[in-house]
């Protein structure tokens, strides 16, 4: 191996590959930030150009968008209220407070140390300990995904923790929305209401515009006395190395975080999207201040974006191991390594394995390299939405989320349906419901209803067909999990109490 | 008035010109749309990529591929009804998805004869397929081991699907107790066998190309033995009338004119032929397939009577 | 808060009550999940009418949002004849036309004409560069209609 990863840094230190890396990292923070364009789409996009290359070069160039493009979600995140990318939701619920403190550029610096931190942790993972854990990934059926799910619906719980009751409806009504469509088991055709169109169900990234991004913008127009969107702040001198040490300090969130992406980017059908949330869950739950969440601390930030950059390496574990990709964007590299006749397993190890240790060896640099482009990118980015006037920026992001919602399917329902849900968002958000529950159970609903009736049909091998959600350990592990996760906020208030008494 | 009448005919024959133009412009001169109506990483999209260059290559333009998936495909196939036929649209099609939808489904947005089908390119068959370290090695093996056996969980993908429909006419031609159960693409579905959640898989050839050291194929439900896996035998040779597998291919709007549907025929046949198209494909796991226009036509009538009768057995018709 | 959580939980009582309603044509597997979520959205739904009558609201801070519906509402609107045109003018006419009618009606001085072409001015230069990146270079397909 280390003979393969000596050849390797030859290879990536040359003037014409770094470049390829820096414009790769340009491009993908640029297709992160814009809401509407996933990491997926972005790697899909640029396979062609790629085609003229060799596949090692080709390979690093994807790397290097699709590692800047998952960082680049948090920009519109924290600046906009948009996750760019379905992984930066919950780079919403801290970074968008902060930036409408005035804190926009220490936001956007604390995400950019932890999307750095994640992605290395991710990648070492990757690098040494890929073929165990890949068996994992295989341990992961039916029952488990469905437990996944419920014990996703339990961390609504911590998001709306002002009111839990709203957050369960909320919950719902995301996951009654992802029903709409074809069932995943059957192919009945549901609450599509005779629109053809909805056959496809209503597309995450649609949702989150809808629910997150328009809301914002319609409150922006509806506040005809603030000129500008965000509060701007004098400069604060020494900024970024007080951002690094203040960011560095908290280890424990950084590396529980990045662990957490990273074996959730191993089960294959959870990604990102799913990895921020419940790293941001797990940084509620261990929190002193729980209540301090939302409010726009560095914790939370921390939490999402270490966690999301980490499901990059976590993800490309079980595709260059088993042929099995991790996360969506994962799909995409494993068709392109088939079209160049690399076969993902074993084989990649022996035969091509200076290509692969010269891709993964890419990652790291790319990651590396995220952190001057991203503080420029990222700065610049937030310094033209302080000084744009509300007059350009609101039509401006207007434009960007129509042409964003059209870009998925290249189907002008789904930009009809972004609105739709914009403006019910709009009603939401003034009713006082907050959209993380229900984008949460639009993310989960698929996952858990597909596990829970492909689980039943296996369960017609039992007697007893409800039996097979109860009798395998890994679904005992993750029950018990969701449990924690719901009564835990419980027990510690109790504790709290009870310490408080003790002290006295 | 004397220079207005001069006019006239300048003018008309200035537009007929112009239309003559539009007309007889040749086809193709602006980029082409290949849509895939599945997901980007799919096999769909990866022959889409296979055929990319050769095709920009022989039609002189470049081609876009994009993406718009849903329903299994309906998402994309009924916007195809209603996309401008001027042949700069085209979009990968699937048998039976595009046959069985509308017969399941009632409303699938398009409907089977309206899909302009210009050229079917390759045909994966389905193949029974377990682990490799798994005892069972024959189809013997394999059936001798399902009747002990009250049920057997066999995963594919899709559904209806040429996986799920296989399994069932399978269980048909076997008189075994199969459970189908479908994952959302053969790359879910292969990681369930893996996982040992279900015991057998009903998927494609292109699955035991790409994971031979993981899977065993027992047998193909294909005519013919296949150069990918030549020690499988086909279900036929066994004693077994199960035939069943996907169809590739790719169809335009309804409307478009005859002279674009030929460039359109001839170019991707002129694909199929070239040698490099041929390796990456068969390597896969794909069977070449060359059907043009006419014979595609009557290839999806064939199959829709065998798929009514199927479907009607198995009680999923609807109307 | 209270009067309106109330209509708010009765509209999604009704809400499940048509989804439900939906659900009679299908199979055992296609509407065991969709059914238990329909009554679970239900039963929270009840609660949050209930609720307020046990648990006491704590001091509620007046948030400002005084929001001015009438430019929302305006707004919604042109953004739907926005995308409403996209397909008939194509994307940068549809666009630009309506990033200025937005921008004009967000101003907080009544519409000038040199302000306006200035505005205009500006949008068709931003649109010609996003085009180019994203349709020219990018090859991602953008809505065309008759004009560009």
């Amino acid at each position: 191996m280390l003979d393969s990863l000596a050849i390797g840094l030859q290879h990536i230190f040359t003037i014409k590959v770094l470049l390829m890396i820096v414009a790769g990292l340009f491009g993908g923070l640029i297709t992160g930030a814009l809401p509407g364009l996933t990491a997926t789409m972005a790697v899909a996009l640029l396979v062609p150009f790629t085609f003229a290359m060799d596949p090692t070069e080709g390979l690093i160039v994807l790397g290097a968008i699709y590692m800047a493009c998952i960082y680049g979600g948090s920009f519109s995140a924290i600046l906009v209220n948009t996750p760019g990318t379905p992984s930066s939701i919950g780079t919403t619920f801290d970074g968008y407070p902060m930036a409408k403190k005035g804190e926009g550029e220490r936001a956007i610096l604390i995400a950019t140390f932890a999307s750095v931190y994640g992605g290395i942790i991710g990648v070492i993972f990757l690098l040494f300990l890929s073929p165990p854990l890949a068996s994992v990934a295989l341990k992961f059926g039916p029952p488990e995904y469905f437990w996944m799910a419920i014990f996703g619906v339990t961390i609504i719980a911590s998001l709306a923790s002002k009111n839990v009751i709203k957050g369960f409806v909320g919950g719902a009504i995301g996951l009654l929305i992802s029903t709409i469509g074809i069932a995943p088991i059957g192919g009945d055709v549901r609450f599509t209401a005779g629109f053809p169109e909805l056959q496809g169900g209503i597309e995450l990234i649609v949702a989150l515009i809808g629910f997150f991004c328009i809301p914002e913008a319609l409150t922006m127009i509806g506040q005809r006395d603030k000129k500008y969107h965000l509060a701007e702040t004098g400069k604060v001198r020494g900024i970024f190395f007080k951002t690094f040490k203040e960011v560095m300090k908290k280890q424990g969130n950084l590396f529980r975080s990045s662990v957490l992406g990273t074996f959730i980017g191993i089960l294959p059908g959870a990604g990102g999207n799913i990895a921020n949330l419940v790293a941001y869950n797990e940084a509620v739950r261990v929190s002193k201040n729980p209540e301090r969440f939302g409010t726009g601390i560095p914790d939370g930030i921390i939490a999402t974006e270490s966690s999301n950059n980490a499901v990059v390496g976590g993800g490309m574990i079980p595709l260059i191991t088993l042929g099995i990709p991790g996360a969506p964007p994962d799909a995409v590299l494993y068709g392109v390594l088939l079209l160049h006749g690399l076969r993902p397993g074993p084989e990649l190890f022996t035969t091509h394995s200076k290509v692969i240790y010269t891709f993964i060896l890419s990652l790291f640099v790319a990651t590396i390299l995220m952190l001057p482009v991203g503080v420029i990118c990222g700065r610049l980015l937030h310094r033209t939405v302080v000084r744009l006037p509300i007059r350009f920026l609101a039509p401006i992001i207007f434009f960007l989320t129509i042409i964003g919602s059209y870009s998925i399917r290249n189907n002008i329902m789904d930009v009809y349906i972004m609105l739709t849900l914009g403006v019910l968002g709009y009603i939401l958000k003034r009713l006082e419901f907050h959209p993380g529950p229900i984008v949460l159970g639009l993310i989960l609903g698929p996952i858990g209803e597909m596990g829970f009736v492909q689980a039943l049909l296996m369960g017609q091998m039992l007697p007893n067909k409800w039996m097979i959600f109860f009798n395998r350990p890994l679904s005992w592990a993750l029950i018990i999990m969701s449990l924690l996760s719901l009564f835990w906020p419980l027990v510690a208030k109790r504790l709290a109490k009870g310490w408080k008494i003790k002290e006295v | 008035m004397k220079r207005l009448s001069f006019l006239v005919p300048f003018f008309t024959i200035l537009v007929v010109i112009i239309f003559s133009a539009a007309v007889f412009a040749a086809y193709p001169d602006k980029p082409i749309t290949y849509v895939i109506c599945f997901n980007p990483g799919g096999e769909s999209d990866i022959t889409a990529r296979i055929q990319q260059q050769p095709l920009e290559k022989v039609l002189g333009v470049p081609v876009v591929i994009v993406y718009k998936k849903g329903g299994g495909g309906a998402v994309g196939w009924s916007e195809m009804m209603r996309t401008k036929p001027d042949g700069y649209t085209i979009y990968g099609t699937n048998i039976p998805h595009t046959i069985v939808q509308p017969m399941t489904r009632g409303k699938a947005g398009y409907q089977t004869k309206k899909i302009n089908n210009v050229y079917f390119f390759e045909f994966t068959p389905d193949i029974l397929a377990v682990q490799k370290d798994s005892p069972i090695k024959t189809l013997k093996d394999f059936i001798e081991y399902a009747k002990k056996r009250p049920k057997l969980s066999i995963g594919g993908s899709g559904q209806p699907s040429a996986n799920s429909l296989g399994a069932e006419r399978f269980a048909q031609v076997t008189n075994l107790k199969l459970t189908y159960i479908s994952f959302t693409g053969s790359g879910a579905a292969v990681p369930a066998l893996l996982g040992g959640h279900v015991e057998a898989l009903m998927t494609y050839t292109s699955m035991a190309a790409q994971y031979p050291d993981k899977i065993r194929a027992i047998a193909i439900a294909a005519e013919k033995r296949v150069k990918a896996l030549p020690d499988v035998p086909t279900f036929k040779e066994l004693g077994y009338d199960y035939i069943e597998g996907a169809y590739r291919g790719v169809a335009v709007p309804p409307g478009t004119p005859k002279n674009v549907r030929d460039v359109l025929e001839k170019a991707f046949e002129k694909v199929n032929y070239d040698p490099v198209v041929i390796k990456k494909m068969e390597d896969l796991g794909f069977i070449m397939e060359y059907y043009g226009e006419a014979k595609s036509k009557k290839l999806v009538e064939k199959l829709s009577v065998y798929y009514e009768q199927l479907l009607k057995d198995l009680g999923l018709l609807k109307k | 808060m209270t009067k309106i959580d109330r209509i708010s939980a009765t509209a999604f009582i009704l809400i499940a009550l048509v989804f439900w309603s939906q659900t009679g044509h299908l199979q055992y597997n296609g509407y065991i999940f969709p059914r238990f979520i329909i009554i679970m959205f239900a039963v929270f739904s009840v609660i949050m009418f209930i609720q307020p009558s046990f648990v006491k609201e704590g001091k509620k801070e007046q948030t400002d949002i005084k929001d001015n519906l009438k430019y929302i509402t305006v707004v919604i609107a042109l953004a739907l004849l926005w995308i409403g045109l996209l397909d008939v003018l194509g994307f940068i006419v549809s666009s630009v036309v309506s990033l200025t009618i937005l921008t004009t009606i967000l101003e907080h001085h009544p519409p000038a004409l040199a302000r306006m072409t200035f505005t205009t001015a500006v949008y068709i230069l931003l649109l010609i560069v996003f085009w180019f990146i994203f349709h020219k270079l990018l090859l991602v397909p953008l809505p065309t209609g008759y004009f560009i």
